[in-house]
């Protein structure tokens, strides 16, 4: 058996009827005129379909005795495929019998009608929405709700029958059936082939299609609320679904969230063995792709991170939301200062307190990724902070301090910590609190920068210390014979002095401070020597310094004394130019600006990191 | 020696054959057996491709009856060229 086929018995004998006086008609009908040969071919060839074809088919269905005696066949409730056909019989009263002719498959040329959708919508609400679609009937569904999708009309009949139970069996059933296909492709560590991809296309087209028939549903009804259909669908089905429905940022931010938590709420030990995508998976990357969704769910989910940070397969994916969510060009102020604390607590809890419950051994390089724009902000204590108490913010550097690759990320980022800078500057519409905003990234930068460099040196020594110890004691307990012997303690402390004296040994961490703070003092000046260039440019420019006047000098950096030697060429460079007063205070001005900022700066960073 | 031609009297004939022709085939049962195929009276695979040649035979049986008359019509301007002094 392969098909079904409907009939009214008393129809069928009518047509059956009629096509053998059509066919005795046409055999009436000649003409031997050559110019009528080809005209009499095609009379031939219908008398030929007739009477070869249909006429012996009507005749051996209405001969076939083989529902006499015996229980007629009935489609089940659950064939989708033949669910037109299982209602239209039930409405009319026909029988039913098998069609060996025919095929099990809509045909992909079939064009929906009202009724045959009206049908579809009924039988998806029982029990063909519930039970397991095959193949065929998956590929069905795609192939009519496509349609249904793309005209009103049937839309208006699909839907009143289709109901919310129906689409949440559908849906789920859909979803469960991708998720164990995509598991068994990526269950050996392997990566999804093309070939692969096609065996979950047709569910992807069902949801296409399923989306399409709410999306058209809202251009009807406008005020209706598509996403209450979601509610009591599996999160995945919610997620395959919710995405298909061209949600605004903040709706699709919002179901994202619902659809998240119901996850979370439900995940137990049997969906394990379930490796295929979750939820977030999906809306993630569709809220990546709705411009203003991943802020709007970075604010919405200030309260709980995790929903964020721990929702999706590949961590990468949630990074990326939350970096773009949290972009100073996306996120206010108001809002950062409520999103980025949040976030900043949340890392640092799950490193020291809940390590074993977040892996992610890239937890400390996107912290630094997603500080980076907000660094001033969150590591500040002034009004224009986040008002992060001194254990968070000390507790904050230190981590990305002591991550060697945390902390070259941060640096890495400098485009977005300049961007961030710039941006906190906007705000103000001010471009003395630009100057005092890098002044104060320098030092924070240098400060960290320089404590690692100390801590560095630290463990150098303490390396250093431990191979000499380690010799000393080996000499002693176990002398090595011969050319490899080795030298007794006396020796080997002079060989010790000896090495340190050429310059082998690690430098000492009072020498690495010294480097580190004349390090910290050529940085301040290039960047006040930067500052003055820049006024000096802007002021020639808007002709208040004259086009030939001296331009400022230029820090030596090869100095051990940079500061205080550009300080003094600065200031003789001052008196000798002899520009108007209110020129010359503006000058000095910029360039202690970023001098003493720095330096305040420096020391409140400073002392949070203990130093 | 190349054929007599045919007396303009004898294409008129053969075209007036031709246009009865097509009026019988515009008028033939077979052209109405496709309404009695829709699936009021029968649904399924089977049904369905049965409807759907018997909507193909209409076309190509219509399609024989015009080109009959187009027939016809070229019959008939032979027939007047002949006439023509």
């Amino acid at each position: 058996m392969s098909g079904f086929c409907g009939y009214e018995p008393a129809m069928v004998e009518a047509l059956r009827a009629a096509m053998k006086r059509a066919l005795d008609e046409l055999d009436g009908l000649h003409c031997s005129d050559a110019e009528a040969a080809e005209a009499m071919r095609v009379v031939s060839s219908a008398q030929s379909t007739l009477r070869d074809t249909w006429l012996p088919f009507t005749s051996a269905l209405l001969a076939c005795r083989a529902l006499d005696g015996y229980q007629p066949a009935t489609i089940d409730p659950g064939d989708l495929v033949n669910s037109w056909l299982r209602i239209t019989s039930a409405e009319r009263g026909w029988q039913t019998a098998t069609d060996p002719l025919g095929s099990a498959r809509f045909s992909t040329a079939v064009v929906a009608t009202v009724e045959q959708v009206r049908a579809l919508g009924a039988a998806l609400s029982g029990a063909a929405g519930s039970d397991p679609m095959t193949t065929d009937e998956v590929a069905s569904l795609a192939m009519i709700v496509g349609q249904i999708g793309a005209r009103q009309e049937l839309r208006a009949a699909f839907l009143p029958a289709f109901t919310t139970v129906g689409w949440t069996n559908v849906c789920n059933q859909l979803a469960k059936a991708k998720r164990h296909l995509v598991t068994e492709s990526i269950i050996d560590g392997s990566a999804i082939t093309a070939d692969e991809r096609l065996r979950w296309a047709d569910i992807d087209a069902a949801f296409a299609g399923l989306g399409a028939v709410v999306v058209g549903d809202r251009i009807d009804h406008p005020r209706a609320d598509s996403t209450l259909l979601l509610e009591d669908m599996s999160p995945f089905a919610a997620a395959s679904l919710a995405v298909r429905l061209g949600l605004d940022a903040q709706a699709l931010a919002e179901t994202t969230r619902r659809v998240i938590e119901h996850e979370q709420a439900m995940l137990d030990p049997a969906d394990e063995t379930v490796l295929g995508p979750r939820p977030a998976d999906l809306l993630f990357d569709a809220m990546l792709a709705t411009p203003g969704a991943p802020t709007a769910y970075m604010v919405l989910t200030a309260d709980a991170p995790q929903l964020a940070m721990e929702a999706t397969t590949d961590p990468d994916v949630a990074h990326r939301l939350v970096a773009v969510g949290t972009d100073p060009s996306a996120i206010t102020f108001q809002q950062a200062a409520v999103v980025m604390p949040a976030l900043v607590r949340w890392v640092l809890d799950a490193r020291e307190w809940n390590a074993t419950m977040v892996y992610d051994p890239e937890l400390m390089s996107t912290l630094a990724t997603l500080a980076a724009p907000h660094l001033l902000a969150l590591l500040t204590s002034g009004a224009d902070s986040y008002g992060m108490s001194t254990r968070e913010r000390r507790a904050m550097e230190s981590a990305v301090m002591n991550d060697r690759t945390a902390f070259a990320r941060l640096l890495a980022e400098r485009d977005r910590v300049v961007a961030g800078v710039v941006e906190h500057a906007a705000r103000s519409g001010s471009s003395a609190r630009l100057l005092d905003d890098v002044a104060q990234l320098l030092a924070v930068i240098d400060s960290m920068q320089r404590v690692r460099t100390v801590r560095h040196a630290e463990e150098m020594q303490a390396q250093w210390n431990l191979m000499w110890d380690l010799l000393d004691r080996a000499a002693g307990l176990a002398p090595l014979a011969g050319p490899w012997a080795l030298v007794p303690g006396a020796s080997l402390a002079l060989l010790r002095k000896v090495l340190e004296d050429s310059g082998v040994a690690p430098d000492s961490v009072g020498t690495m401070q010294a480097r580190a703070l004349q390090s910290f003092d050529a940085m301040t000046t290039a960047g006040a020597a930067a500052v003055v260039c820049a006024m000096f440019d802007q002021m020639v420019a808007g002709g208040r310094i004259p086009g030939g006047a001296a331009p400022p000098p230029l820090p030596d950096m090869t100095r051990t004394d940079t500061g205080s030697e550009y300080a003094e060429r600065f200031g003789d460079w001052l008196a000798a130019s002899e520009f108007n007063p209110d020129v010359e205070h503006e000058l000095r001005d910029g360039k202690e600006t970023i001098a003493s900022t720095h330096e305040a700066a420096r020391n409140e960073n400073d002392a949070l990191l203990g130093g | 020696m190349p054929p007599a031609p045919i007396p303009p009297d004898q294409l008129r004939e053969r075209a007036n054959i031709l246009r009865r022709v097509a009026h019988r085939l515009d008028q033939v049962l077979a052209l109405d057996l496709h309404r009695r195929a829709d699936d009021s009276a029968w649904l399924g695979p089977t049904p369905s491709r049965c409807h759907d040649e018997l909507v193909a035979m209409r076309i190509t049986l219509l399609g024989a009856g015009r080109q009959l008359r187009d027939k016809a019509a070229t019959l008939d301007r032979r027939a007047d060229q002949l006439r023509q002094p």
